[in-house]
C-alpha cells in the first residue's frame, strides 16, 4: 500500500513512522526544508520538498500509483484543493483532509472529500475563546473523530452552575450531557438536574459543536 | 442585480466601483479591511470583512439572495474553494472566478463556473493586435 502524505509537521512525523512500521510506503511533501530533512533523516519515508498544493509535485509524490492520500496543512482551502486533485485528476482511491476550522466540515461534506477533525487546532480555538482547557479531558474519538466523548470540569466560575440540564444553551440536536460524575456518585441527567460546582460532566458530541459545548457548560458568566 | 464581489483587490475593487455606478446592488467581501480603501468615496454598495472560505461568513452576506458572484482573490487555491461553495451549497446562478496560475484551469473542467485567467485574456488580446496589425501592412 501506497500512502501520499501532504503537509502537516508532528501528526505527519508519527503518521509517517507508524505507517511504515506496519508495513506502508510513505512518500511525503512538504515546503518546509527543515520538516523535509527531519523526516527524511528519521524516517524510511521518501520525502519531497516542494509547493503542496502543485499538481506536478503531486504527480511527482506517485499520485497515478498511490492508494491513499492525507492532507495535512494548516490551510483547510490547500488541503481541499490538493485531496480534489488527487481524487479527480489522479484518480487515488482514497483521499483524507484534515479540517483546521470546524466551521468547513460542511463545505468538504458536501464537496464529497472525508475529514478527520484537527484537534489541536481545536484547542487553540479554545485558548483563543480564553477558556479553560485544563478542565476538559478528551475521553474517546470514534470512527475516525466522528464523534467525540469528553469530561468537562464544572469550575466556581463555569456559566453553566446553577443552571438544569434542560436550560444549558446547547447546540441542537448535535451534543447531549450522557452523565455527571459527582464526588463518588453517577448521575445520569434529566432535564431537572441542576449543575453543581466541581460536577464531571460527560458530553457527547460531534466534534464540530465540540466548542459550542465548552462555551455553554464553562464559558465564564457574563460580567 | 444583487452582486457580490469575494476579493477587493485592485480588480475586485475596481470592478466593484463601476458595477455599482451602473446602479447594481453590490458587497464586497475581504478578510482584510484596508483593502475596502481602494473602493471609490461613490462606490454605494456595502463591504464586509470575513474569510469568504467560511460558509458562516458567506451566509451573513446572504449569498443565497445573490444573483452573481463574482471570486477574485489573490489566491487561486482560496478561489477554488470560494466558487465551490458558492456554486454547489449555496447555488448561486452564476459564479465567475479569477484563475490566476494558467496551470490550475483544468481544476475547473467540470465546475459549473465561468473562468477568467487575466494571463490568457492578456496573450489573447495581445496575439489578436499583432496578427491585426500584419493584416494591415499586407
Amino acid at each position: 500500500m501506497k500512502v501520499i502524505l501532504v503537509g502537516g509537521s508532528n501528526v505527519a512525523f508519527y503518521l509517517t513512522k507508524d505507517l511504515i512500521s506496519k508495513g506502508y510506503e510513505v512518500t511525503y511533501i512538504h515546503s518546509n526544508p527543515e520538516l523535509c530533512e527531519k523526516l527524511s533523516k528519521q524516517t524510511k519515508a521518501t520525502v519531497i520538498k516542494g509547493k503542496m498544493s502543485n499538481p506536478t509535485i503531486i504527480e511527482d509524490a506517485g499520485a497515478y500509483k498511490a492508494n491513499i492520500l492525507v492532507a495535512l496543512t494548516s490551510n483547510d482551502p490547500q488541503n481541499l484543493f490538493i485531496c480534489q486533485i488527487a481524487k479527480k485528476k489522479f484518480e487515488v482511491p482514497k483521499v483524507l483532509a484534515f479540517v483546521n476550522n470546524p466551521d468547513n466540515q460542511v463545505t468538504f461534506d458536501k464537496l464529497g472529500i472525508p475529514t478527520v477533525f484537527n484537534i489541536t487546532k481545536l484547542l487553540s480555538i479554545l485558548i483563543q475563546q480564553n477558556l479553560a482547557t485544563e478542565d476538559i479531558s478528551n475521553l474517546l474519538s470514534i470512527e475516525n473523530g466522528k464523534v467525540s466523548i469528553y469530561q468537562i470540569l464544572i469550575h466556581a466560575k463555569a456559566k453553566s452552575l446553577g443552571e438544569t440540564v434542560k436550560d444549558l444553551h446547547l447546540p441542537d440536536k448535535n451534543a447531549v450531557i450522557g452523565a455527571i460524575l459527582r464526588g463518588d456518585q453517577v448521575v445520569i441527567p434529566s432535564g431537572d438536574t441542576e449543575i453543581k460546582k466541581d460536577d464531571k460532566i460527560i458530553a457527547i458530541s460531534l466534534p464540530e459543536v465540540q466548542s459550542q459545548v465548552y462555551e455553554s457548560l464553562i464559558g465564564n458568566k457574563e460580567e | 442585480m444583487y452582486i457580490i464581489v469575494i476579493g477587493s483587490g485592485n480588480s475586485g475593487s475596481h470592478l466593484a466601483n463601476i458595477l455599482s455606478e451602473k446602479g447594481e446592488e453590490v458587497v464586497v467581501i475581504d478578510k482584510d479591511e484596508r483593502n475596502f480603501n481602494k473602493l471609490s468615496p461613490s462606490f454605494s454598495g456595502f463591504n464586509f470583512t470575513g474569510d469568504a472560505t467560511n460558509i458562516n461568513v458567506l451566509k451573513q452576506a446572504k449569498i443565497r439572495q445573490a444573483d452573481l458572484v463574482v471570486v477574485t482573490t489573490g489566491d487561486d487555491i482560496v478561489n477554488s474553494m470560494v466558487s465551490q461553495t458558492v456554486k454547489y451549497i449555496f447555488e448561486v446562478p452564476k459564479v465567475m472566478v479569477r484563475v490566476i496560475d494558467t496551470e490550475k484551469i483544468s481544476f475547473y473542467d467540470d465546475i459549473p463556473v465561468e473562468i477568467f485567467s487575466p494571463i490568457n485574456m492578456l496573450v489573447d488580446k495581445l496575439i489578436e493586435n499583432i496578427y491585426e496589425n500584419e493584416g494591415n501592412k499586407q
